[in-house]
């Protein structure tokens, strides 16, 4: 007769001491009673729903806890930790430095993508606020634009009066700004960033006022509100923002503006970028055409604000159902007009991006932040690694621990803080080390305002990823320290797993560099994508050329002049825009045969160009003939091969026909070979070259030396009273790559830190190994190895860990770089031998950082290696 | 109200103690609350409340001696207190007298 043992087992393990006593008692009594009086597995049964109904909070043991919360221990474990931290300074650097590489990658891809998801989430009507794009279904293709026709707005505010705002935007386009009575020669600005906005731009987006009134800023059409930064650029930094109010500056050298606000400067995450905010009253006085013009899209942006019980959807097929009061009976089928949520400018592709702005979709970002996770696991998988090799040198600390009193929950607590003591510094370092790379990256993207910067609100990111390191980092080679038996310690065995075989230290090994060769693999594949980027051949050559504005249209003759007289200019051309559009800036049209009904036709570019522009770009005719140098003029199309192909007209055929555009009727003269009119990212559309009289706003200069000096007097003495700038084509296309080329520079980065990071860990691999096999390689030596034996078959560990890990990293490299490649309309193959250099890199950085420590090892004298105990 | 703070199956219990005066431990209240109450009970709820009373210095506790019974274990003997005591009259009063307010009326 005895109660059942484990019930009682588990009776005495929680139970605290001092009520032990009675409890045990008083059960056990009771199961003797019903024992006696009842059956005996009724007792049995009894007894155990006894134990576990006392198993409450009262009767726990509460020894734990406050074991836990001993100072004295904890302090000790801190200066043992500290101490260990100083003495082994180069094992103690390597891993700290592993770490914070990676947790400061980690954090700065998720701070990145953080930043880029937060462009435009500040505005008053954030939830509710929509941009109104535009789709235009045709037979083949949908075309995607972010830009509306001008009278949209004015129409919607006029007939749904239900809309709590509708705001216009025009732009932003390029200007420039002259400042009147400065008294200083140097008067003339650039802003690229001139904004046209109505009244109601002010109530939906968020402005901070420096001076000036938002009511009444934009009432009069001659008014301008400067952003802080361009008003210390016209009128130095004022005493006060104030009495800038009321001053005059000249737009575009002619339009008189009076100044009557001061904001602060477009904070970088947003897509609507502005340096001078304009009445859109102007812009209609100026424009009187695209401004009243329902087909064309020319740069005006409709927002909306809806009141508070309307949805995103009703709306839309309101606006579906009512459009046909404005739009022609083509229009109407073929346009739809949706709405965007604020949020979503950013990082939905398919809209393109606004001029000075650019589009991280949202996969691109759920991508990084997963790159981020994946270097973070590498650089824990290499502490970890690092630790556990180097706790060979503390089995005796952990055996005499032992004998003295300490249990394992009292050795893991102890290697716990000591490793956590090193993910603190690593941390530490890593927050250090993400403000250096974000002040470089600030610096380096300029241009798009980058701002990242760390702030409060990442304390959270933080915290997760110190506590999941902790957590992950900590735990394994805590565990397999206090597992250390102290008598075989003693005995002078080596307290280790075997090495033959499978073991969670060469799991993480795998692991390593499979994400290493991961990374490389596509690194190589994705450095031959952007070499597309760069080497593809475009169809027209813009080597040495520079686009320079033309300011003053009714000059042209005489700048020309002047460039025939220019030693350094070996030709040039006037005209609109370089064969491929750049900037953002691109004229739009539609055409048609004058067999097709009015409305219908087909989207196109236009392109301003004089008898020049062909030869000066090196594109072929394939049929027909060049402009004839006579006065520009409406009457001759020259057109490319793409819009041939809508008609399915051969080059020959097409000579002579006639098509019809917005802007007019002409005879198409000749067919120009295809050259790449849109940057890569896109297809080459259909594209009219006119030699016109209007739009012809640059020059293009081919130099034959790269200095611009010459030119640059040249224009000066044509353009009075205007700024000279200029830029070279090549780098404006280069620009258009602008997302591309970030990525891939990070992307390169990282999967550099990613191979220091896994050399880092073959390294703490190699000393795990070497120490471990001290007396068999003194053995192997006595018995004639010789050293590059040695370090052979060290190798030959790592060779197949690494083997393995290609063989695994091959079929998902594959994958994930397929997927990648589709979003390019002209895209590389992925061979065979991109992922043999990826691989063979990896094994070579290994092979390299590891010889050098099989090396010590293979040369020290075998007496010592043998007596190592 | 009064400061004594005393639950329902806490005064069971306490009333329990104080009857059985030098007899009372976990067992012998069980059965004997068990018995007047018509219903099974378990013992780890007699326990806890011994515990809380003797928090509140209703009840004192010592340990008897080691018998062969139990397993060895020696069983321990609760004791009222003055207090658990005035506390036990104070509940007493205030019930006779809320009683006696009922009419005498009949029910029948």
């Amino acid at each position: 007769m005895h109660p059942p043992r484990n019930a009682l087992k588990f009776l005495r393990w929680f139970c605290r001491e001092d009520y032990l006593e009675e409890i045990e008692g008083d059960l056990v009594e009771l199961f003797e009673q019903r024992h006696k009086q009842l059956s005996s597995s009724k007792a049995n049964r009894m007894f155990i729903w006894d134990v576990i109904r006392s198993f409450r909070l009262r009767n726990i043991k509460k020894s734990d806890i406050r074991h836990l919360s001993n100072m004295t221990m904890f302090k000790h474990y801190l200066k043992i930790g500290g101490r260990q931290l100083l003495k082994n300074k180069s094992f103690s650097g390597i891993s700290i430095l592993g770490l914070s590489i990676g947790i400061a990658c980690c954090l700065s891809l998720f701070v990145f993508a953080d930043y880029e998801s937060s462009f435009d989430n500040y505005h008053p009507y954030q939830e509710r606020s929509y941009r109104i794009v535009q789709h235009t279904k045709y037979v083949d293709e949908t075309l995607y634009w972010n830009t509306t026709a001008y009278p949209l707005a004015e129409a919607l505010r006029e007939d749904f009066p239900s809309l709590e705002l509708v705001t216009q935007t025009a732009g932003p386009f390029p200007s420039i700004v002259r400042v009147e009575n400065s008294g200083i020669d140097y008067s003339f600005f650039e802003s690229n960033y001139t904004l046209y906005v109505d009244q109601y731009y002010t109530k939906a987006f968020e402005l901070k006022w420096l001076s000036g009134d938002r009511n009444t800023a934009f009432k009069h059409p001659n008014s301008v509100v400067l952003t802080e930064s361009l008003a210390n650029k016209l009128f130095g930094i004022p005493s006060s923002f104030e009495s800038l109010l009321g001053k005059t500056i000249l737009l575009d050298g002619k339009e008189a503006m009076q100044v009557t606000g001061i904001v602060n400067d477009a904070p970088g995450n947003t897509s609507l970028r502005y340096e001078m905010l304009i009445p859109y009253e102007l812009y209609k006085i100026k424009n009187p055409n695209p401004a009243s013009n329902w087909s064309g899209n020319y740069g005006g942006t409709t927002f909306i604000v809806t009141s508070e019980n309307q949805t995103p959807k009703e709306i839309e097929t309101a606006i579906q159902n009512w459009q046909k009061k404005y739009l022609s009976n083509e229009d109407d089928s073929r346009i739809e007009y949706k709405l965007q949520p604020l949020s979503k400018m950013h990082t939905e592709a398919r809209y393109g991006n606004s001029p000075g702005s650019y589009i991280m979709s949202h996969s691109t970002l759920m991508n990084a932040r997963f790159i981020g996770i994946c270097i973070l696991l590498l650089a824990i998988g290499n502490f970890v690694n690092l630790v556990t090799a180097h706790s060979a040198n503390r089995g005796k600390e952990v055996g005499i621990r032992k004998i003295v009193g300490s249990n394992r929950l009292d050795l893991f607590k102890q290697f716990t803080w000591e490793n956590s003591l090193l993910v603190l510094i690593s941390v530490l370092i890593s927050l250090l080390l993400v403000t250096l790379i974000f002040n470089q990256t600030n610096q380096v993207f300029s241009s798009i305002n980058l701002e990242l910067q760390l702030r409060w609100g990442h304390v959270g990111v933080i915290l997760i990823i110190s506590i999941s390191t902790v957590l992950l980092g900590t735990a394994y080679p805590s565990l397999f320290l206090s597992r250390f038996k102290p008598l075989k310690i003693i005995k002078n065995k080596m307290p280790f797993t075997p090495t033959r075989g499978f073991s969670a230290r060469k799991a993480i090994t795998i692991v390593q560099f499979f994400i290493v060769q991961t990374f490389v693999i596509a690194t190589v594949i994705a450095t031959y994508q952007m070499d597309l980027f760069k080497e593809k051949p475009l169809g027209f050559s813009s080597e040495a050329v520079v686009m320079t504005p033309i300011p003053q249209a009714e000059k042209i003759e005489s700048f020309k002049n002047q460039l025939r007289q220019t030693s350094n200019v070996l030709d040039f051309t006037i005209g609109s825009g370089p064969p491929m559009a750049v900037n953002g800036i691109q004229l739009g049209s539609r055409f048609r045969v004058p067999e097709m009904p009015e409305g219908d036709g087909y989207e196109t570019e236009l392109k301003i160009g004089d008898e020049n522009y062909l030869n000066f770009y090196g594109i072929n005719l394939l049929a027909g003939k060049n402009f004839t140098n006579k006065s520009p003029n409406f009457n001759e199309f020259i057109v490319n091969e793409s819009l041939i192909n809508t008609f399915g007209w051969t080059p020959q055929e097409a000579v002579g026909r006639k098509i019809i555009t917005n802007e007019g009727e002409a005879t198409i003269i000749g067919v120009m070979k295809d050259f790449h009119n849109n940057s890569l990212q896109n297809e080459i559309s259909p594209c009219i070259l006119i030699n016109w009289e209007y739009f012809k706003d640059q020059a293009f200069i081919k130099l034959g030396e790269l200095d611009s000096e010459q030119i640059e007097d040249a224009w000066k003495k044509t353009f009075t009273g205007a700024v000279f700038s200029y830029e070279f084509v090549d780098d404006s296309i280069q620009k258009e790559y602008f997302v591309e080329l970030l990525m891939f520079k990070g992307f390169t980065l990282l999967s550099a830190l990613a191979i220091v990071i896994g050399t880092l860990g073959l390294i703490g691999l190699m000393t795990f190994l070497t120490t471990q096999r001290t007396k068999e390689v003194g053995i192997r030596k006595v018995f004639g190895a010789t050293s590059s034996e040695i370090i052979l078959f060290f190798s030959k560990e790592f060779t197949v860990l690494i083997g393995i890990a290609f063989l695994l990293a091959i079929p998902i490299t594959f994958l994930l770089m397929e997927y990648w490649l589709e979003t390019f309309t002209y895209r590389i193959n992925i061979t065979w031998w991109m992922f043999l250099i990826g691989g063979l890199t990896t094994y070579f950085i290994a092979a390299l950082s590891s010889t050098i420590h099989s090396y010590k090892a293979a040369n020290t004298n075998p007496i010592i290696a043998i007596k190592t105990e | 109200m009064s400061h004594y703070s005393l639950g329902e199956f806490e005064e069971l219990v306490l009333l329990m103690v104080a009857g059985l005066q030098d007899d009372a431990y976990g067992v012998s209240i069980l059965s004997g609350l068990e018995k007047e109450l018509g219903k099974s009970l378990n013992i780890s709820a007699i326990h806890v409340v011994l515990k809380r009373l003797e928090e509140k210095d209703f009840v004192t506790s010592k340990f008897g001696g080691i018998t062969g019974e139990r397993g060895g274990r020696r069983k321990k003997y609760y004791t009222i207190t003055a207090l658990g005591k005035q506390a036990l009259d104070h509940q007493f009063t205030l019930r006779s007298t809320l009683y006696n307010r009922i009419p005498k009326i009949s029910f029948g």
